[in-house]
């Protein structure tokens, strides 16, 4: 059969971006016109590879389901990169594993990146290092897309890593400003950015430790096992029986690895106990928060647990202890959905609201994977994951775009100095109007489809405390995005707002910052028609059934009919109701309530200081390092006969142990 | 001649290193220091050269004589250096002193 797919699709698509990331320092001191053309046109590239890997998947090449073993995949093809034959008779590979599911990160990853490239135009159109942003955002897309199509988890950790620095990056990409610092601890506002983007290093950092030891555990446990350690996915699924997790079980090492595995996933995508590097990611350029930090990297640790999903479900039918993947993973997403919702109702920086957001989305995406593996239906909850991932990732894009947009216009970060901008910018008010629909899930919009799957999915489980954290997390999500609205776009205009409209006027800036709003926003209607064949490619690999109308209508009935989505519709409306009279219509006096309530009071205090959590971390990791290192630091004298003397205790020491 | 069992060369040159190891650890004057480390370095040549000795003995390796040559060649470049060094160090700091030398302590 004749490949459909661009010859080399899988290779290009992440390496044109990387050699146009290497090139871009070089090119901006040039040409800034040229940087931003070729940055535009490498995502093309990806964008075209990627869409073209889709005929060949309909072809019938690969056929995954859930708790199916993959079949044959001609398009699971690798080199050897380092040949260890003679230590442990394998090798390090470079491969591509280009199934439904990779395919549709791929796409994904690559769209959003378009137009977030496109908005990056006029956005970042007046900054002066220009070179460093566009080698540190091309450079993220080719390892995003590295990741995505990795067929082995040593490669997905070489990208997985490479992600995360370009990370580290762009959050402190504005290291060199001198205006004010938002956090007293520092002296300017680039000395608070480079922090963040540290903040965002280590905790990834500390938590992926734990990755690499799980991903060297299967290499080990493999080893004993086959005789030769194995790292691809689909030659981990080879066996039938699976026996090197039933070795795992066998030595106890089981729960560990099982913790270990899944810390990678949560520290990158920011769920409990990892969750609180993300909030303040937010100290990037905004295209930056838009692509990294909500729509696609944030995402690599969903993409990692459904692709590891079918290995875990595949192994509770003969070890029943790997049930404790899936338990933990719905449990610890529910709890961070409603912890993260919660600490966004009171966040006083319009990105961070959306930062908040963004993890609590999240946790409905591993709730949804974790409920997969413990009730009968896997497939339902699994895709329905799989879904969300894609509407949240389309609308939290535009949402930050939107927000971009206004931080740009308005010149503030602060919800309380914004106010009464609908009428100056229509169409980024309405987009943003879309997309806050989207996340509240409110139909016609993707993002009620999507987070409707997940709750009935959790409600099908029978596990009441997942079910009820899911719900109640619906109506804070209402809250927090209504009184998001309600602070930017309604009520009256604000001193700073006043001064700005009378020096430069308000109002929508550049085609190359609408443009991509009208588009994400189109397509996050669009996605919601979608569903049926997102479901069936992810499934089976097909997209035969998926554009009849007569499926979507009965799609669309059966979700909005169903108990949970009733039960859901209520609460919005609970959450609703009361932000949009405090912070849309304005007739109830927040401040006022605050100064009456001492309970209130209390409860904002609590949820403002993110439940302490942030503090507490702080108090063991930061102050508690610097603690032993002040009593340590007494044993550097400074005098180098002392500093001699050491060596020679050392060596004694090691002829000491050597000799024994 | 004589030639005197191979353990006495070892005692030998563990003695030199001894006495270098101590100096370091015990003096103050930084060329009794640069003094100690090429007795250190030339224990450690006359180790090599006794090693080879040992594992043929009665034939002289070309090999380990010219790196033993150019070991001591460089260690004379060393302490070249080293005291030039020291010189600088007492111009601006008017000591020899290692315990006062020590501004780069937290």
């Amino acid at each position: 059969m004749v490949s459909d797919m661009i010859p080399y699709a899988d290779i290009l698509i992440w390496l044109v971006p990387i050699i146009i990331a290497a090139l871009s320092p070089f090119i901006a001191k040039i040409s800034r016109t040229a940087v931003f053309a070729l940055s535009i046109a490498s995502v093309t590239t990806s964008f075209i590879c990627a869409v073209s890997m889709i005929p060949d998947i309909l072809a019938g090449y690969a056929t995954y389901s859930p708790g199916r073993v993959l079949g044959e995949i001609p398009f699971d093809h690798e080199f050897v990169w380092i040949d260890l034959a003679k230590i442990v008779r394998s090798s390090i590979n470079l491969g591509f594993l280009i199934d439904p599911l990779s395919v549709f990160m791929a796409n994904i990853v690559s769209f959003i990146a378009l137009w977030i490239f496109v908005f990056s135009i006029y956005y970042m159109g007046e900054e002066v290092d220009i070179g460093r942003y566009w080698f540190w955002m091309n450079l993220f897309v080719g390892s995003m897309i590295l990741l995505v199509l990795s067929n082995n988890l040593l490669q997905m950790f070489i990208s997985w890593e490479l992600v995360g620095l370009c990370s580290w990056g762009l959050i402190s990409f504005w290291y060199k400003s001198t205006a004010p610092s938002p956090d007293p601890r520092f002296a300017t506002e680039g000395e608070y950015n480079a922090h963040c983007g540290f903040k965002a290093l280590v905790t990834t950092g500390f938590a992926d430790t734990f990755f690499l030891v799980a991903i060297l555990m299967i290499g080990w446990v493999t080893w004993r096992v086959y005789g030769a350690p194995i790292f691809s996915f689909t030659r981990l699924m080879a066996d039938q029986e699976l026996k090197w997790i039933g070795e795992l079980a066998r030595l106890g090492l089981l729960p560990v690895f099982t913790l270990f595995i899944l810390s990678g996933p949560f520290g990158k995508s920011a769920q409990f106990p990892y969750h609180e590097w993300l909030p303040e990611a937010m100290a990037g350029p905004t295209t930056v928060s838009a692509l990294i930090h909500a729509a696609t990297m944030v995402k690599a640790g969903v993409y990692f647990v459904a692709r590891f999903f079918p290995i875990m479900l595949e192994a509770t039918n003969y070890y029943p202890q790997a049930k404790m993947f899936f338990l933990i993973v719905a449990y610890i997403g529910a709890f961070t959905a409603f912890l993260a919702a919660s600490q966004g109702m009171v966040a006083r920086e319009l990105k961070k609201v959306l930062a908040y957001s963004t993890i609590s989305q999240l946790g409905y995406m591993f709730l949804a994977l974790g409920v997969a593996g413990l009730i009968i239906h896997h497939e339902h909850a699994y895709l329905y994951g799989l879904y969300h991932l894609a509407s949240h990732a389309v609308f939290k894009a535009l949402l930050f775009l939107a927000a971009g947009a206004i931080l740009h216009t308005v010149h503030t970060k602060y919800l309380d100095e914004m106010g009464g901008l609908a009428k100056y910018m229509p169409i980024t008010f309405w987009t943003m109007l879309m997309g806050a629909l989207s996340l509240m899930g409110i139909p016609p919009f993707s993002g009620a489809f999507s987070k409707e799957g997940i709750i009935a999915a959790s409600y099908e489980s029978g596990n009441m405390i997942l079910f009820l954290l899911a719900v109640v997390t619906v109506a804070l999500t209402a809250f927090y995005t209504i009184r998001m609205i309600g602070y930017v776009f309604f009520g009256k205009e604000s001193e700073h707002v006043k001064h700005i409209i009378e020096e430069h006027g308000i109002r929508e800036k550049s085609i190359s910052m609408v443009l991509p709003l009208i588009v994400l926003a189109a397509s996050t209607v669009i996605l919601s028609i979608l569903g049926p064949a997102i479901f069936e490619f992810i499934e089976h690999g097909t997209l035969s059934h998926a554009f009849e109308p007569a499926n979507i209508l009965t799609y669309f009935l059966e979700t909005l009919s169903s108990r949970t989505f009733f039960i859901s519709g209520a609460l919005i409306v609970v959450g609703l109701v009361p932000s949009y009279y405090a912070f849309v219509k304005q007739t109830i006096d927040v401040k006022k309530l605050m100064e009456k309530s001492i309970v209130l009071r209390a409860i904002w205090k609590f949820l403002y200081n993110r439940w302490y959590i942030n503090k507490a971390y702080y108090v063991i990791f930061v102050d508690g390092v610097k603690g032993v290192s002040q009593v340590l630091r007494r044993i550097q004298t400074g005098i180098s006969n002392v500093n001699i003397a050491y060596a020679v205790a050392g060596i004694v020491i090691l002829l000491i142990l050597v000799l024994i | 001649m004589t030639v005197l069992p191979i353990q006495v060369y070892f005692a030998l040159c563990f003695a030199i290193y001894a006495i270098g190891i101590y100096t370091l650890i015990a003096k103050r004057n930084v060329l009794r220091m640069i003094l100690a480390i090429e007795l250190m370095l030339a224990a450690a040549n006359m180790t090599f050269v006794v090693v080879s000795y040992w594992f043929s003995p009665g034939v002289i390796d070309p090999l380990v004589r010219s790196i033993v040559i150019i070991s001591m060649a460089v260690g004379s470049i060393v302490a070249a250096l080293a005291v030039s060094l020291t010189i600088l160090v007492y111009r601006v700091f008017k000591t020899r002193d290692v315990r006062k030398l020590s501004k780069l302590k937290w």
